[in-house]
């Protein structure tokens, strides 16, 4: 991180204004950065062109050097695999002509995306800014008819399925559910914003307390106390004296299969933005900063909408909200590289400490937040922290939004109290495998967590209990592998993953995901043997223990749960008579 | 890096105001150094450590002589964490990257274990796939730290098979740095020190992943980026994916010298590396204290003149117009006789000496003990006459001492800085980066500058005022500051005198009225007075802009006002510094290389002084003030001037008024030139003496902060040559005079004169070359044995003067204005890219840069549409002394009615445009104010950029 840089665009766009933001302006209005654009962005406001640059080639949208008229993106997240996204996108190949990443004659632009949140629903893709599922029959055709100039193609972005729990179960998250409260009016009418006077009528400290009574933990995936989080950062004190403080949303909701973030901002942004103002009440902060996928153009826009009406009405208080529109980068999911790119940095992972609750945006302290982690806030102020820490079990209290993907009879997203096993949430919850499906494995918590066979379903939804399991809460996306699934072709998706998608910081990380993905094509074209499984194992544990962050440190251990439990999915690969010499 | 290095006396009295100065980094580093002086205990492989809390593992390490792999760390910049060859183990935790992880109270670390090996090797391995198996092919081949890394972890080949590997072209077309990218291991190290060093941002990390490659600008190349060439990247580059071109041509040095830079005032600390008694390269030195292992351009790459073709390799003696060469014994001879016979027939003062900033202490001593003793005159003087003797002298007056308040440093402690008529970033870019990161880490910065230079483009408020009116600005700002309450009474009242003077002289320079004279926005002042008012430590820099811009004397007046008046002075952070120009320009004037002064600016009517030499000399030295530079050329003019004697200073190119120099040089009845060179005034000379350079020579220099270094000879003199001391000892020799210090040989000892040097110097007295060796530097102040030197003087506001004198400032026109005729005002100055009249730079490749090759006008869009002019274009400049042609530059570097030129090229011969007014104090000529008129005499090649 270059505090100097930051003090380049404080002097020549303002402070707080970013090259990042103008690049997202000018991407905005002619839907390319070309390498001239960077030269004229730099030379006007004075900027090292290198940093502009370096901005604009770290996104997958702000890359973008021509114009396009159409941009076809095609989802090749895991759910998306298992639903056949690799024909659909080799038919897209053929049929324009190009490779991913190219535009064709006719001026499409073909790109990879990893996840649109409609994981129950696949293959799905983006077409210009709306996603659209490609599962029924000539839906693909029509879009490519599209593009060459054809008719309108008439898809329109889907609908996932929200279970809200039966009547006994706890709802904390999910409670709004089935009610339309996206309108400020219709929200208000159910109570929403009442937390919110209630927390502005007590001291900032006995709403932390009231949150470490709780128990609550991050929902992002790390699970560190939100109490404990919210404290240090009314504790810490920028260090230019300003007293300025920060709440950052984490809507970066980049794990393929996760789609619960997405869910709670479209249909209730209120409850979110209520948990917003009442940690910025608790920390002091003065500005909040959403920090929202590129890949959820409905969900941005109502949030924005919502916003909106939150600071007519006068709801905002003193502290300022804003959306920031993310680019296309897995890795702006973790804290610190979400840091810097709203610092308008390449958004490469930085070193800890300084945690962002001492030390975060512009050097001030700052509260980075999952979405899901706020959206409990005006129940816990609501009901008090006591209440909510009597859901759930040891160390994990309350409940977790979890999505699943359509290998399951019932996909779609779900609320439970932590504590749940997973083969209550596959077999009872969600109807079991669907039609036809015969379950192979499970995958919770994003390209990160280990993969599970059904001999470990019995393990509770808990963030330590999940860990000893060798698999991960995380976030609480759930994808569920069949027997249609080839888990040693998952693993190399998963390496693939993090090679495309590694900040490219940290040499384990960056090179590693790389030999990995190479490993496995040789494991799959030339026959897997006992060397590449032991190099595969070296490169496993310098991952793990190597990393800089999460990512890096933790894609091995799918692989490594590939290996320990479907030794079976590996073998298919050996050549016939043993190892094959190499 | 110690940035802050404090006096004891700093470090006693004032830390809590330099906490209040505000800069992140001092506040920091004082709070974890000094304020909060807790430690924790922790244990290395079993060892307890006791170290500062804060710091990080590897520092607790490497205090008890542990070491672990490194490859993206690097001490002078931030902990980055890529690598993660550093890892170590605490019980508990996952293996952690002790590069950034800080000490924890009672933790115990272990540097070894099974794991970490694994995790090193496999790493490594990881880094090896991905780079060329080519070390005999390479040349980092032995100092590669990729390489050292691999053996220490018993890498052999990478098991992967068939890695994808970056294979991008090489790119050679830099002449110092020289890109194979195929070797980059990404740490980063280049990218940052673009940024925490050099400060040019021109270097970063572009993409994502393994896609990810340092990119130069726009992804342009060096050059086209506008890159400095400051050579930190290929210094800071462990492999050889950023080269120089030294060790390509000759293979690993077998020996390293440690000397101080020959150019500007910044006094770099080098590493001069030679093989078979040449120069390989020259690399930074880290462990030089004014520039903490940075260099620029010039130090760093500009060193191929040494061993130059060209160098004067042996005596020659002019006969009938004409050079024949002459032994050394024949000249030195002649030179004797004839210096020593006008002195016999025309009394002492019909000769003169002009001596060398370019050239030592020792030397500078040596030739004024020469002057007094052998020619029995005090007509010596230096270049500092025509640069910042108005500073010195008004420093002197003011004050009570000659030279800057403050050090390098300081600027970290500063929270205001003020800079009037410098360019530092080209001009002195060492210093000119550390006040582009103060200023980048939240110091106010105001500029007062006729240019739109780099720093007064970073500036809060930029002053682009006409050139010649400082003293106008410095009045109204004076006055604002008077009338706005801004005044510290309490300082004043204890340490200074003469407010009431200088309140009456500033009394109507209202704003507006200065805006008038500078032809800019009065807010603009009034903005800069209130800045300035509101730091707690502002510091004052200035240049030559300054002091070579009319009346220089009373802007720098004008300035130590404002610090005085304001208590901004004797603190840390808090000062008036002038910039100095040339290595040895300080260290010249120092010695007593001046006309009224010994060493330490002790009159030469001072009779406690006379004692002192006479008694030292054994001769009683003369007590007339001598003869200036610019009094010298009048007098040789006058006729009562028949002799001079000039060591290594081309004035028939630097000095202002070329046509009355040169006609003055060649009126004299006899010339001596001592120089590497052939030159201008070499050229008029009767007999020239081919003398060394820096690179050839023992002795010190003093930098533009009173910082005292060695002087190492890291070759031999080329043959035929002589070190410089040697030759004005053996000239006084023949002379029948013994100025000591040589051995049988005629070899000067260095270390002997500095001891009489020193003895005669109250200021100087605790310096030696044991103190030196044993130090590495003195900041003069030193007052003996135990003294370690002086960082900040005037401290608290002692002055050496007793108290501080406030000076008042009458404005006075410049010598030159512009008229209908001459509507254009022409400043000078130096870039980046050369040195002075170009002797040494011009003999290097850095004549290959684009931007070095060739003089231009630079001039506003504005300007150049006015007269016709595109970029390329061959313009007239006519002053009301001569006309030049050279090429227009059409940039907004200038601002509109104001020009540019610098006088590195001597076929463009910027200095016959120059006038001959003169400061009234000290007789330093206006370099900087020159009126002229353009006319556009050629068309360029077409390839110029459009005006406007």
């Amino acid at each position: 991180m270059s505090r100097n840089l930051i003090a380049l665009q404080n002097k020549f766009l303002g402070e707080g204004q970013t090259v990042y933001d103008e690049l997202v302006r000018l991407h905005q209005r002619q839907g390319f950065v070309s390498d001239d654009d960077i030269g004229q962005l730099a030379e006007t406001f004075s900027l090292p062109p290198s940093l502009v640059r370096a901005t604009a080639k770290f996104y997958d949208e702000l890359s973008q050097d021509r114009p396009a008229q159409h941009a076809l993106k095609i989802c090749n997240g895991e759910a998306c695999r298992a639903a056949g996204c690799d024909a659909v996108l080799d038919h897209c190949r053929s049929v324009l002509g190009i490779d991913p990443g190219e535009v064709s004659a006719t001026g499409t632009r073909l790109e990879h995306v990893a996840c649109l949140g409609y994981c129950g629903l696949g293959p799905n893709a983006m077409i210009d800014d709306v996603p659209v599922s490609l599962a029924a029959h000539g839906a693909l055709d029509a879009v490519l008819a599209y593009v060459q100039g054809g008719s309108e193609h008439g898809l329109h972005e889907p609908t996932n399925v929200v279970h809200v729990p039966q009547a006994e179960q706890p709802v904390v998250v999910l409670r709004h559910m089935g009610h339309d409260v996206t309108d400020l009016e219709s929200a208000r009418d159910r109570g929403i914003y009442s937390a919110l006077r209630k927390a502005r009528g007590m001291a900032p400290q006995a709403v932390i307390d009231e949150i470490k009574s709780s128990q609550l933990r991050g929902r992002g995936g790390a699970g560190f106390p939100t109490g404990t989080k919210l404290q240090t950062v009314r504790d810490s004190e920028a260090p230019d004296g300003s007293g300025r403080r920060f709440v950052v949303v984490n809507f970066d909701e980049g794990d393929a299969g996760s789609y619960i973030d997405k869910e709670l901002i479209e249909r209730d942004p209120h409850s979110q933005i209520e948990g917003i103002l009442i940690a910025a009440h608790a920390t002091g902060a003065q500005h909040a900063y959403i920090y929202a996928r590129a890949e959820y153009p409905r969900a941005r826009q109502i949030l924005t909408a919502a916003v909106t009406q939150a600071r007519e009405a006068g709801l905002l208080a003193g502290c300022e909200i804003s959306v920031v529109r993310g680019q296309g980068a897995y890795i702006c999911g973790e804290e610190t590289s979400l840091l810097r790119s709203l610092e308008g940095l390449p958004a490469l992972v930085s070193i800890r400490p300084p945690f962002p609750a001492q030390e975060g945006l512009w050097r001030c302290p700052t509260a980075v937040n999952n979405v899901e982690t706020l959206h409990t806030l005006p129940w816990i102020i609501e009901h008090g922290g006591a209440a909510y820490a009597g859901i759930g079990r040891q160390t994990s209290r309350g409940t977790k939004v979890l999505s699943l993907n359509s290998r399951v009879q019932n996909p779609g997203i779900y609320e439970v109290a932590l504590g749940t096993t997973l083969r209550q949430v596959i077999f009872d919850l969600a109807g079991g495998m669907a039609d036809g499906q015969t379950f192979k494995a499970v995958q919770v918590g994003g390209p990160l967590g280990g993969l599970l066979p059904e001999s470990l379903l019995d393990t509770p939804l808990e963030f330590e209990a999940m860990a000893a399991a060798g698999g991960l809460l995380g976030h609480g996306g759930i994808v569920v592998y069949s027997q249609q699934d080839d888990l040693v072709k998952i693993g190399r998706g998963l390496f693939h993953f993090c090679a495309v998608e590694s900040c490219g910081k940290c040499f384990p990380c960056r090179i590693g995901a790389v030999r990995g993905t190479e490993l496995f094509d040789q494991m799959i074209e030339d026959g897997v043997t006992d060397q590449r499984l032991a190099l595969l194992g070296d490169l496993c544990e310098t991952m793990k223990y190597g990393s800089l962050c999460a990512m890096g440190g933790m894609t091995p251990a799918p692989i490594e749960s590939i290996v320990e439990h479907f030794p079976e999915e590996l073998a298919r690969y050996r050549r016939t008579g043993g190892d094959v010499a190499d | 890096m110690s940035l802050i290095q404090r006096s004891k006396h700093a470090m006693k009295e004032d830390v809590g105001t330099a906490v209040e100065a505000g800069e992140a980094i001092l506040r920091e580093r004082l709070k974890a150094a000094q304020i909060a002086p807790q430690r924790v205990t922790v244990s290395v492989d079993g060892q307890p450590v006791e170290i500062p809390a804060g710091s990080t593992v590897l520092e607790a390490l490497k205090s008890v002589g542990k070491s672990v792999p490194t490859l993206c760390f690097s001490e002078r910049m931030k902990p980055y964490g890529a690598c993660r060859t550093c890892l170590i183990e605490v019980e508990g935790r996952k293996p952690v990257a002790s590069c950034h992880t800080p000490v924890m109270d009672g933790a115990a670390y272990k540097t070894s274990s099974p794991l970490l090996s694994r995790l090193r090797r496999n790493i490594t391995e990881l880094i090896v796939s991905d780079h060329p198996l080519e070390c005999l092919d390479c040349t980092a081949n032995g100092r590669c730290e990729l390489q050292t890394l691999a053996q220490q972890v018993g890498l052999r080949t990478p098991r992967y098979e068939n890695p994808r590997k970056h294979n991008p072209p090489d790119d050679d077309s830099h002449p110092f740095i020289k890109v194979e990218m195929d070797k980059c291991i990404g740490c980063a190290r280049c990218v940052r020190a673009c940024d925490e060093v050099q400060g040019s941002f021109i270097l970063q990390m572009q993409g994502r992943g393994y896609d990810t490659k340092v990119i130069a600008g726009n992804d342009t190349g060096f050059e086209q980026a506008n890159c400095v060439s400051c050579g930190q990247c290929v210094f800071e580059c462990p492999v050889a994916a950023l080269e120089e071109p030294g060790t390509r041509n000759f293979g690993l040095p077998d020996a390293t010298t440690t000397t101080t830079c020959s150019y500007c005032g910044v006094g770099c600390s080098l590493d001069v590396n030679t093989k078979d008694g040449q120069v390989v390269n020259i690399t930074p030195s880290k462990a030089g204290s004014a520039n903490h292992g940075h260099t620029c351009v010039k130090g760093r790459f500009a060193h191929q003149f040494a061993h130059s073709p060209d160098r004067l390799r042996t005596p020659l003696i002019k006969e009938n117009g004409s050079f024949r060469e002459a032994s050394w014994d024949e000249a030195l001879d002649l030179v004797a006789r004839r210096l020593g016979g006008l002195v016999d027939v025309y009394g002492p003062d019909a000769v003169s000496v002009i001596s060398s900033s370019r050239c030592t202490n020792e030397e500078n001593y040596l030739m004024q003990k020469l002057t007094r003793v052998a020619l029995r005159t005090n007509s010596i003087d230096n270049c500092s006459r025509v640069c910042h003797s108005p500073s010195a002298y008004a420093l002197g007056q003011a004050l009570g001492t000659g030279a800057g308040t403050n050090s390098f440093q300081d600027v970290f402690a500063s929270d205001v800085i003020m800079i009037v008529g410098a360019n530092p970033t080209e001009a002195h870019p060492v210093f000119g980066a550390m006040i582009k990161q103060a200023v980048l880490a939240g110091c106010k910065l105001i500029v007062l500058d006729p240019r739109n230079t780099e720093l007064a483009h970073l500036a809060d408020v930029h002053i682009p005022l006409r050139p010649g009116s400082n003293v106008a600005v410095v009045n109204a700002m004076q006055r604002e500051l008077i009338n706005n309450g801004h005044v510290d009474a309490d300082f004043v009242e204890r340490c200074a005198e003469g407010l009431d003077e200088v309140r009456a002289t500033v009394a109507d320079c209202t704003p507006e009225w200065a805006a008038e004279i500078a032809a800019v926005d009065a807010d603009l002042i009034r903005q800069a007075a209130a800045l300035y008012a509101a730091g707690s430590a502002c510091q004052i820099l200035w240049g030559l802009g300054v002091t070579e811009a009319g009346h220089g004397s009373n802007t720098v007046f004008g300035l130590i006002n404002m610090a005085v008046m304001t208590g901004n002075i004797g603190r840390p952070g808090a000062g008036t510094c002038p910039i100095r120009g040339q290595n040895n320009v300080q260290g010249a004037s120092d010695v007593g290389a001046l006309p009224n002064v010994f060493s330490d600016y002790r009159s030469v009517t001072d009779p406690q002084a006379r004692a002192e030499h006479a008694a030292t000399w054994g001769v009683e030295p003369p007590d007339n003030a001598g003869l200036r530079i610019p009094d010298m050329f009048d007098a040789a003019h006058a006729g009562t001037l028949k002799g001079m004697y000039i060591l290594a200073e081309d004035v028939a190119q630097s000095d202002p008024d070329t046509t009355h120099v040169v006609g003055a040089l060649q009126k004299l009845d006899f010339l001596v030139v001592q120089e590497i060179f052939m030159n201008p005034t070499a050229e008029l000379a009767d007999v020239v003496l081919p003398g060394t350079t820096f690179l050839e020579k023992n002795g010190t220099f003093v930098n533009s902060d009173r910082r005292i270094q060695r002087v190492r000879p890291a070759i031999e003199p080329l043959e035929g040559t002589r070190v410089d001391g040697d030759i004005i000892h053996e000239i006084a020799r023949r002379m029948g005079v013994d100025l000591g210090f040589a051995d049988a040989g005629g070899k000067i000892d260095a270390s002997r004169v500095m001891t009489e040097l020193a003895s005669l110097s109250p200021a100087w007295r605790g310096i030696s070359y044991a103190r030196l060796e044993e130090h590495g530097f003195l900041q003069w102040p030193c007052v003996d044995a135990d003294d370690p030197g002086t960082e900040i003087v005037h401290l608290d506001g002692k002055f050496l003067r007793g108290k501080a004198r406030l000076t008042a400032t009458p404005w006075q026109e410049p010598g030159e204005l512009p008229d209908e005729e001459y509507p254009w005002m022409l400043t000078t100055g130096r870039q980046l890219f050369h040195y002075n009249v170009g002797t040494m730079t011009r003999r290097t490749d850095l004549a290959k840069l684009d931007k070095a090759k060739q003089e231009t006008l630079r001039m506003h869009p504005g300007d150049a549409r006015q007269i016709g002019v595109w970029s390329g274009d061959m313009v007239e400049v006519e002053s009301r002394r001569g006309k030049v042609a050279v090429r227009a530059e059409v940039t907004r570097a200038s601002n509109k009615g104001t020009v540019f030129m610098t006088f590195h090229f001597p076929e463009s011969r910027t200095n016959l445009l120059i006038g001959n007014a003169v400061d009234e104090f000290t007789g330093c000529p206006e370099y900087k104010v020159c009126a002229v008129k353009l006319t556009k005499v050629g068309d360029g090649d077409g390839s110029g950029v459009a005006a406007g």
